[in-house]
């Protein structure tokens, strides 16, 4: 661990007020893009990035620096993302078309990635269903992947901050692979039929 | 035509193709490479895969946003800081001195561990008896202290306890014998409305203060999903498995207990601490 990132976590834990605004102002970004990688949503992005802030702030006195302030902070937002979609997934997935109509509710929004898809080149219509099955992997593969691709972590990294084994890492991504190959088997059938 | 890789070959192909393959590794990959089209086709479909799938596109945001981000995440804190006090230092520093001297200690095999604790408790036992004078019943009188009011979301969430408690009791005491099936649909509709209230609970009730009440809420999510789901009339199949699902889990019950926590929380009935000296 870097003597700068030594002396900052000792002021953190010294409550200084100073200490938390330089954190934020150095991670606020890198921790609202992974939640929005997780979670296509920037409202909801926002959201999470605060609550890790506010979990920092109050865990700082039990981080024992075995791992980076970086790893740390990351894997309290993937978990908490990965709490947020399970709650999603409960009350919007199960509920019933019918739900939404009588309750006059907006429509879940496509996320960002999926704007105008009419518009889309043919590149662009693939690179969208490679997005959607992401969306159908498990959500420790898509973490992982989303982890290695988008936030570009290493296995190593991505090992630490899950708290798994790198061979675990590996098996998850090779899954996620795969269910890329099949979206893309079958997009190559729909382009012969 | 898709291609399953030999899985021998699994691990280094997810290696290579993350670009995390050492020169040796990669060596012994190139060679079955050369003579397997099955691993080199899975390969190439997937290098081009994640070449197409690219950076992901994330919104950009005002540059506002960022400046302000740091005052709305200052409120935030205060706000949260105010509904639920802080724990006391000291209990904090004891609990580190804890953690590190006894319980992170990586040789200490878990009897030990478990000794540890146990002493622990004897010694708590032990500082309680000789601090509180033994007729502690006549000396110190259970008083309702002054704390302070109930924060806002506390009462939302009693209150919206107390109308799924209403909700459920009108489902399960429902007579579907008669001739006259039973209409649910303001069953449903009130079912609606607590689930977007148990959304917006979930949110804001802190779960270090709130753990049982949050547990107790997604276990009625998803009581109240299936209500909320349905038929507005003869959906007496769906009605059954409501009434399982609430005796099966003991969901009344649940909700009485969680009340009289509430209720015994607000009225702090709290012994009087015997008076420190100042030095």
């Amino acid at each position: 661990m870097a003597n700068d990132e030594k002396e900052l976590i000792r002021r953190l834990q010294a409550g200084e007020t100073s200490a938390f605004r330089e954190l934020v102002e150095n991670h606020k970004r890198a921790l609202f893009n992974l939640a929005y990688d997780l979670l296509g949503s920037a409202p909801d992005a926002e959201d999470i990035s605060q609550e890790a802030f506010i979990k920092v702030y109050r865990g700082i006195g039990q981080f024992r620096g075995e791992a980076q302030l970086g790893s740390w902070m990351y894997r309290i937002v993937v978990n908490l993302c990965l709490n947020r979609r399970r709650k999603k997934a409960l009350s919007e997935m199960e509920l019933r078309e019918n739900f939404e109509d009588d309750e006059k509710h907006e429509p879940i929004p496509a996320s960002d990635h999926e704007a105008n898809p009419e518009k889309a080149t043919e590149a662009e219509i693939i690179r969208q269903h490679l997005r959607r099955a992401l969306d159908r992997l498990s959500p420790q593969q898509r973490t992982i992947f989303v982890l290695r691709h988008d936030e570009d972590l290493s296995l190593a990294e991505i090992s630490k901050i899950l708290k798994i084994s790198e061979g675990t890492v590996k098996s998850q991504l090779f899954r996620a692979l795969r269910k890329l190959q099949e979206v893309l088997a079958f997009y190559k059938a729909d382009l012969v039929s | 035509m898709n291609h399953s890789p030999c899985k021998k070959y699994e691990a280094r192909l997810t290696a290579k193709i993350f670009g995390e393959l050492n020169a040796v590794e990669a060596g012994k990959l190139q060679e079955h490479l050369a003579a397997c089209v099955r691993c080199s086709s899975f390969l190439a479909e997937m290098e081009n895969a994640l070449g197409q799938l690219g950076a992901p596109r994330r919104p950009q945001m005002p540059e506002h946003f960022w400046e302000s981000y740091w005052h709305r995440l200052a409120q935030r804190l205060e706000k949260e800081e105010r509904a639920t006090p802080a724990r006391e230092p000291a209990f904090g520093r004891l609990m580190n001195w804890l953690r590190e001297k006894w319980i992170a200690q990586p040789l200490l095999i878990p009897l030990g561990r478990a000794a540890g604790i146990l002493a622990l408790l004897v010694l708590g036992v032990l500082v309680g008896h000789y601090w509180w004078p033994q007729d502690r019943n006549e000396n110190q009188p259970m008083t309702h202290s002054t704390s302070p009011p109930m924060p806002v979301v506390q009462t939302r969430a009693e209150q919206w306890l107390e109308r799924s408690k209403i909700l459920l009791l009108g489902v399960v005491n429902e007579d579907l014998s008669g001739e006259v099936q039973p209409d649910f649909s303001h069953q449903r509709q009130v079912s609606r409305h607590l689930l977007t209230e148990a959304r917006a609970l979930n949110r804001e009730l802190d779960p270090a203060a709130n753990r049982q009440m949050l547990q107790l809420i997604n276990q009625l999510e998803l009581i109240l999903l299936q209500i909320a789901n349905l038929e507005a009339e003869h959906d007496l199949s769906a009605i059954e498995l409501v009434r399982e699902g609430v005796a099966r889990n003991g969901l009344l019950l649940k909700i009485n207990i969680t009340e009289l926590a509430q209720q015994a929380q607000q009225q702090n009935l709290t012994p009087i601490k015997p008076q420190r000296k100042s030095l």
